[in-house]
């Protein structure tokens, strides 16, 4: 923005500013929002505990690994632990160090793993099986085994796309970056998982979850009957237009992965109302991949993008 | 109005009057921010109460007391995102009664009414989106780079969408006028 543009809009700030004000003084708080009302919803309730970044054990037999592996090296080199005993010791000492470091590293998620254990580095792959054995091990359920009524919806952030794509159980159904959308944040609970993409006035909102079918069934679309979901039909206001019968499932249809192609995109994403300089486009769906649920909501999307990233996400989750 | 901090220390360590004290602190600020982005009253409310559970639920995880008002102010634009993708492309209509009690009678009021009503009008012109960015910038007097973290957008996008959506804006208000 150069300095003349920053100007106009300082002095378009001031001056609605004031008209904004004028508006807000009429509106109140309603009463569901008192605080002595909400609080009552809190009872039986406390805060999740701190959340503490978790250690996958994958991670500490890594850094044994490397350990052993310096050891052996070590050994190797100096042809021999047994005849290099004494002079050998003061660089198993400075391994150890370098060792710690490396574990200290792994520990670290956001930390790029010390280069003492790259050669042990997991494709990435091996690392989500291992990981999704340990999951269960651990009593921790793959989404046709979860507990939906049971289960905490204590949001945890997450806050890089590395970790928001490795995170189990729905982290291969988010989209990959690309060039024009990059992940922005993230959050997680033991239900679902959503993330929001971003770009130059282009957003993906994804959100995934278990397919319910109490819930979703009703938005199941029939690709044979374009009036279930094909918005081009009707017109805005969609209240007006959209009978009564079909309102549930035009507002959120839910499209089977296979059925899913550029051509019914169309009929999802189309250029919004805005009236501005730049063409944009908004639209939002499901898609059902088996179990699993993933609502998108974006902006700016060309329904050739939107397709390429439900094939890829078919792709990564095989 | 200030948030204090000690109150949210206090929350932090479960206290639920601590809570509710910095909740009440913040809450209109919460309410108006999901109404202008919402449109209407039903929906803001929703989101609203969502927040304030989501809150009190990971207030733990709130690393520095003094970031508590653009971190809740994070989750109800989240919240809000969520409900804004639930709706059929664009809700752009406002519910006028959520915004202003067209009853009220006296010397003047039908000018401060008919004003109003060509803000809630002009509003219409604009995507949920773009009001979301209106209520945090203008409403709510964030700076751009603010408003851009509670969104989770680059800087950059937010600050030429508020440009184009003020601009925007003006203009319906001075065609009204």
């Amino acid at each position: 923005m150069n300095h003349q543009e920053e100007l106009e809009l300082q002095q378009d700030l001031e001056f609605l500013r004031g008209r904004f004000q004028e508006l807000s003084q009429e509106i109140k708080l309603p009463h569901s929002l008192d605080p002595e009302v909400l609080c009552q919803r809190l009872e039986n309730l406390e805060p999740e505990p701190e959340k503490v970044r978790s250690f996958p054990k994958w991670k500490g037999l890594l850094g044994v690994a490397a350990c052993f592996a310096f050891v052996l090296g070590a050994v190797w080199m100096n042809g021999g632990f047994v005849r290099e005993a004494s002079s050998g010791m003061p660089e198993m000492a400075s391994m150890n160090l370098e060792s710690s470091s490396a574990m200290a590293a792994a520990q670290e998620p956001n930390m790029k793993m010390a280069p003492a254990q790259t050669n042990f580095e997991m494709t990435a792959e091996d690392s989500m099986e291992e990981t999704a054995e340990e999951a269960v091990q651990e009593g921790e359920q793959l989404p046709s085994q979860m507990d939906r009524g049971l289960k905490s919806t204590q949001p945890e952030q997450i806050e890089s796309y590395e970790q928001a794509r490795q995170t189990l159980p729905y982290g291969s159904y988010l989209p990959e970056e690309s060039a024009s959308l990059t992940y922005e944040s993230g959050y997680v609970t033991e239900m679902s998982q959503s993330a929001l993409y971003v770009g130059e006035n282009r957003e993906l909102q994804v959100s995934v979850r278990l397919y319910d079918p109490a819930q979703d069934e009703p938005r199941l679309v029939n690709l044979e009957k374009p009036e279930t979901y094909d918005l081009r039909l009707y017109t805005v206001p969609y209240a007006d237009s959209v009978p009564a019968e079909l309102a549930q499932v035009v507002e959120a249809p839910v499209f089977q992965a296979e059925e899913i192609t550029t051509a019914v995109l169309e009929a999802r994403l189309l250029p919004s109302q805005e009236s501005g300089d730049e063409k944009t486009s908004q639209g939002s769906f499901s898609v059902q991949y088996g179990e699993t649920l993933v609502d998108y909501y974006c902006v700016n999307l060309s329904p050739e993008e939107m397709n390429q990233i439900i094939v890829d996400t078919k792709a990564a989750i095989g | 109005m200030v948030i204090d901090t000690n109150a949210v220390k206090q929350a932090r360590l479960g206290d639920k009057d601590s809570f509710a004290e910095v909740y009440r602190q913040i809450s209109e600020d919460l309410y108006r921010v999901a109404l202008y982005s919402l449109g209407n009253a039903h929906d803001a409310q929703d989101v609203v109460s969502e927040t304030f559970m989501e809150a009190y639920k990971g207030i733990k995880n709130l690393r520095d007391e003094n970031s508590f008002r653009p971190w809740i102010m994070r989750i109800l634009s989240i919240r809000c995102k969520r409900k804004i993708g639930q709706y059929i492309t664009g809700r752009n209509q406002l519910d006028i009664d959520d915004f202003l009690d067209l009853t009220e009678e006296g010397d003047g009021l039908e000018e401060t009414s008919s004003r109003k009503l060509a803000l809630i009008h002009a509003l219409e012109g604009l995507t949920p989106q773009e009001r979301e960015i209106v209520a945090l910038a203008v409403v709510q007097g964030y700076t751009v780079r603010e408003t851009a973290e509670i969104l989770g957008a680059p800087q950059g996008t937010v600050s030429s969408k508020l440009h184009r959506t003020l601009k925007k804006l003006r203009s319906q208000l001075e065609t009204a006028i």
